[in-house]
């Protein structure tokens, strides 16, 4: 304890401060301060276990305020040794009458107090210390407090700081102060890299805690940077909770099941559903609350037509040109309908087109069919969706709600059977929708006004019941009949607008005209059955243009042939559902338009979707078509896969030949631009095409790559055809195909067919075409030699 | 050895291709009134070579997949088939060389039919050619 002999008291210390303080510049102090705390640290050797916390507390006071305590204390410490006089070591002086010396002094009364406190073991091991801490420490506590140090403070600009810097440290102790206590019991356990003195260590923490000012110094040391550290960051830190990013999948998936749970479409439960669809959809709806509210604020006639225009526009987002002609005939119409229209507008741009030319052509097909109660789909494979379709459309409440899930519920479905069902949905809405939009077309054509929705003409004439309707129920009748008779030979686009529109005000008008069907003069029994078929694709069409904009005019022409306000509350059922159900549906279904790889043509999507909606209302149906267009479906996936990479599959190919025939033939009625016949989607064609371009892939490009494709297909069969005849055979076989892949180069003298298989192909047709001695032992013989 | 010698009949191959390649082609330039250069002949040359390489392998496909040994004319047409002109130039040639055969084959039926008669009546013919 060398150092301990050698210190001086602490007031000694202050005398020494006060005499030599003031000859000396502060300036000069803190460089010497800077560089006898060098100095001091670089003495470790000597430290005493005591001597060195001490030392650390001065640096880290040092670190933390920059002030002269540090040094001051390690000359303390180990300028025991060189400090026995205090006079006679000017440096030593300095130390002391600089704020560092003050300060160290303090510190070290104050350490030592603690330790006298505690127990004398710390004190015996510290004598020097404790006494000349103490002492030091209560004169500079005292000073502190009391005037002396005051006055030091007056004279001495570094004692602000260096107090200024201890009050940080207190409180910035404080924080520290409890972490401090609680790494207490961690101290003793801790050992000291000098050399420990536990106990001394111990109640040196100890001790300080216990001392006010103090605690910092020492404990600080000790544990100062973790505590503070963890101090700070406790402050700073921020609990990121993770979210979950809801996305519009996950949302759909969750409309979807609680669809699922929501009760069965019935007509009963038509209020039903509305809640489950309101409360499920709520979130969903963009504008629902605007539109329910209109549904339900109107309650004259004009409800009516606001209802069925809003309805019917939902319908008909994807037409273009009627959501021009509905957008005018709504902003005639009162204020709520402009609200609406805002929507149609919005949803309007949204939609292609050609969905609606599709629908438009599956309408004309299906108004056809209905008829005569047979599609005359295109689509043979529709025709049963459509039978249990128009017996839903007989309720056409229950469409509406049956739509809604049906978005939902098609979501989980697989893309293809999707597709078949919103085609097959489609149809049969677009029957009904076609008649309406016709006549909302002819209408505004005519009048250049307001379009008409209406499902069967007749009917809304012996209905009409304005003045103002008259010319319009003429039009109507006009256009009913012509839509009953040009069912196939109208254009898609007309057929699209009016079938949208009309989706929404038919369904309304179903409800409605259900009662009234006695009155119908003119395809009575097929207006419902319209109506709801119109309502159903009306549906389904608005799922993907979200909003009940396009039902404003549909509306408007339904008011004219329905007067009745009992309409209202099924319009609003009905438009409601509808437009929730297209909005929830619309995210979803443009996700799965872009997701999914559309094996028929180009639009495909909206089909998709009304296919889902379809799928939905005839389960059983649908399933049944469903599964005969998956397996094609899937084949024809594969095949592409197969086509795509290695451009010559036999046996995939050749199955997979007549798959997409059929789908084919049914879309293109529907669709809107005539491109021919796909050969292959164009979702799977601009992928793969984009894959092995490795650029950006303009979508124009898609009709050369049809074209191309189609000369090369056909080339292909006629290759083959050339080949089987060679062959002297009257079936093409997988050898055919070896040979064109040999013409094609893909096989060679150094390529044979296998490693091409095992290359290109799954694992099932790899299995198809390579015969393997499977674990059960089967060896499934192969036509393959 | 063999691959020098097969290299050697390669060499010797593309020299004869060579050289009747640039006859005609002196031909149809005389024909133009216009001058070919050499490069274009050895280039004509090499890609008729090449092709030639293409439609052995062609044909010996064409042969193997119908259970042949043999090329035929069934083979070449198949090779030919995509190319109008040539195809039809040889639809043409192998009709006339059916129809060659067909008389060859009738000759022959004639000359076994008459050595037959011959012999038949050795005494007749004899007294007839007397």
């Amino acid at each position: 304890m060398d150092s301990v002999d050698e210190d001086v008291s602490a007031r000694d210390l202050l005398r020494r401060v006060l005499h030599t303080e003031l000859p000396r510049s502060p300036v000069t102090r803190s460089t010497t301060h800077v560089r006898r705390s060098a100095r001091l640290n670089r003495t470790p050797g000597l430290e005493s276990p005591a001597v060195a916390l001490r030392h650390r507390l001065k640096r880290k006071l040092h670190e933390s305020t920059q002030s002269p305590l540090p040094p001051p204390k390690r000359q303390r410490s180990t300028g025991g040794k060189t400090n026995p006089p205090a006079v006679a070591t000017p440096p030593l002086y300095d130390d002391d009458v600089t704020t560092r010396g003050l300060l160290r002094g303090i510190i070290q009364m104050d350490t030592e107090a603690s330790l006298l406190m505690s127990g004398q073991p710390a004190v015996q091991d510290a004598d020097p210390y404790p006494d000349s801490s103490v002492s030091s420490a209560g004169e500079k506590t005292e000073g502190l407090s009391g005037a002396e140090l005051s006055d030091l403070t007056l004279h001495t600009e570094p004692l602000t700081h260096v107090v200024r810097g201890l009050s940080r440290r207190k409180t910035q102790r404080a924080f520290s102060v409890s972490a401090f206590e609680r790494q207490l019991d961690e101290l003793p356990d801790k050992s000291v890299e000098e050399g420990s003195v536990p106990q001394e260590k111990q109640d040196v923490s100890q001790d300080l805690d216990f001392s006010a000012g103090s605690k910092s110094g020492l404990n600080l040391t000790l544990k100062s940077p973790f505590v503070e550290k963890r101090t700070e960051r406790a402050g700073l830190k921020r609990k990121v909770t993770s979210r979950r990013l809801c996305s519009v999948d996950v949302l759909d998936e969750a409309v979807q099941k609680c669809l699922e749970q929501a009760p069965l479409p019935d007509y009963a439960e038509v209020q039903d559903g509305k809640t489950l669809e309101d409360s499920s959809w709520q979130k969903f709806t963009l504008g629902l609350s605007d539109v329910t509210e209109l549904y339900v604020q109107p309650a004259a006639s004009t409800v009516l037509q606001k209802k069925d225009d809003t309805v019917v526009p939902d319908a008909e987002m994807e037409r273009d040109a009627e959501n021009e002609e509905e957008s005018a005939l709504e902003t005639v119409e009162e204020e709520n309908q402009e609200n609406k229209q805002n929507y149609v507008d919005e949803i309007q741009d949204v939609l292609d087109s050609e969905s609606v030319i599709q629908e438009n052509k599956d309408c004309d097909v299906e108004l056809v069919s209905q008829e005569e109660m047979v599609p005359s789909s295109q689509e043979a494979e529709h025709s049963v969706s459509l039978s249990p379709e128009d017996d839903i459309m007989l309720a056409p409440t229950q469409a509406m709600t049956e739509s809604a899930p049906e978005p939902q519920d098609v979501e989980e479905h697989d893309l293809e059977t999707e597709e078949d069902i919103e085609e097959e949905n489609g149809r049969g809405d677009s029957d009904t929708s076609q008649d309406l939009e016709r006549i909302t077309r002819r209408a505004h054509r005519s009048e250049g006004g307001r379009a008409f929705l209406t499902v069967p003409p007749g009917q809304r004439v012996t209905k009409s019941l304005g003045a103002g309707l008259n010319p319009r129920e003429k039009d109507l009748l006009e256009l009913g009949n012509r839509s009953r008779e040009d069912v196939p030979d109208e254009e898609v686009e007309p057929q699209g607008s009016l079938l949208s529109p009309p989706l929404y005000p038919a369904a309304g008008v179903t409800t409605e005209q259900s009662p009234q069907q006695r009155e119908a003069s003119l395809d009575g029994e097929d207006l419902p059955v319209v109506e709801g078929t119109e309502f159903t694709t009306s549906e389904q069409r608005s799922h993907e243009t979200s909003l009940s904009g396009k039902a404003l005019p549909d509306t408007e022409e339904d008011d004219p042939q329905e007067v009745e306000n009992q309409s209202e509350d099924e319009n609003m059922i009905d438009s409601e559902p509808a437009n929730q159900s297209p909005e929830p549906h619309s995210p979803a279904q443009e996700e799965e338009e872009e997701e999914e790889e559309e094996e028929e043509e180009e639009e495909e999507e909206e089909e998709e979707e009304e296919e889902e909606e379809e799928e939905d209302d005839d389960d059983d149906d649908a399933h049944s078509e469903e599964l005969s267009m998956k397996t094609p479906a899937f084949v024809k996936q594969k095949k592409m896969i197969a086509s795509a990479s290695a451009q010559a599959t036999p046996t995939v190919l050749k199955e997979l030949n007549s798959g997409p025939a059929p789908q084919v033939v049914k879309r293109r009625p529907r669709q809107k631009r005539e491109t021919g016949s796909d050969v292959l989607p164009k979702s799977y064609v601009m992928s793969v095409f984009k894959h092995f371009a490795k650029m950006k892939v303009a979508s124009d490009v898609y009709p050369v790559i049809n074209e191309i494709l189609k000369k090369y297909f056909k080339r292909l069969a006629e290759d083959l055809e050339v080949y089987a005849t060679h062959a002297k055979r009257k079936t093409i076989e997988i050898e055919d195909f070896e040979l064109l892949m040999r013409r094609q180069r893909f096989v060679t003298d150094s390529m044979p067919v296998n490693i091409l298989i095992e290359k290109y192909l799954p694992l099932e047709y790899r299995k198809l075409l390579i015969p393997v001695a499977t674990s059960g032992n089967k060896v499934v013989p192969n036509r393959r030699r | 050895m063999k691959m020098d010698d097969n290299d050697a009949q390669k060499q010797r191959l593309k020299a004869a291709i060579h050289y009747t390649v640039g006859y005609h082609c002196q031909h149809i330039a005389s024909d133009c009134e216009k001058q070919i250069t050499k490069q274009t002949i050895a280039a004509i040359a090499e890609t008729a070579f090449r092709q030639c390489d293409i439609f052995a392998k062609d044909l010996e496909a064409f042969a193997r997949h119908a259970k042949r040994h043999t090329v035929t004319v069934d083979d070449v047409k198949l090779t030919a088939r995509r190319t109008t002109a040539l195809a039809d130039y040889i639809q043409q040639k192998s009709e006339e060389l059916a129809l060659n055969n067909q008389e060859l084959k009738e000759k022959r039926k004639k000359t076994a039919a008459k050595r037959k008669s011959k012999d038949m009546e050795p005494e007749e013919d004899n007294e007839v050619e007397d």
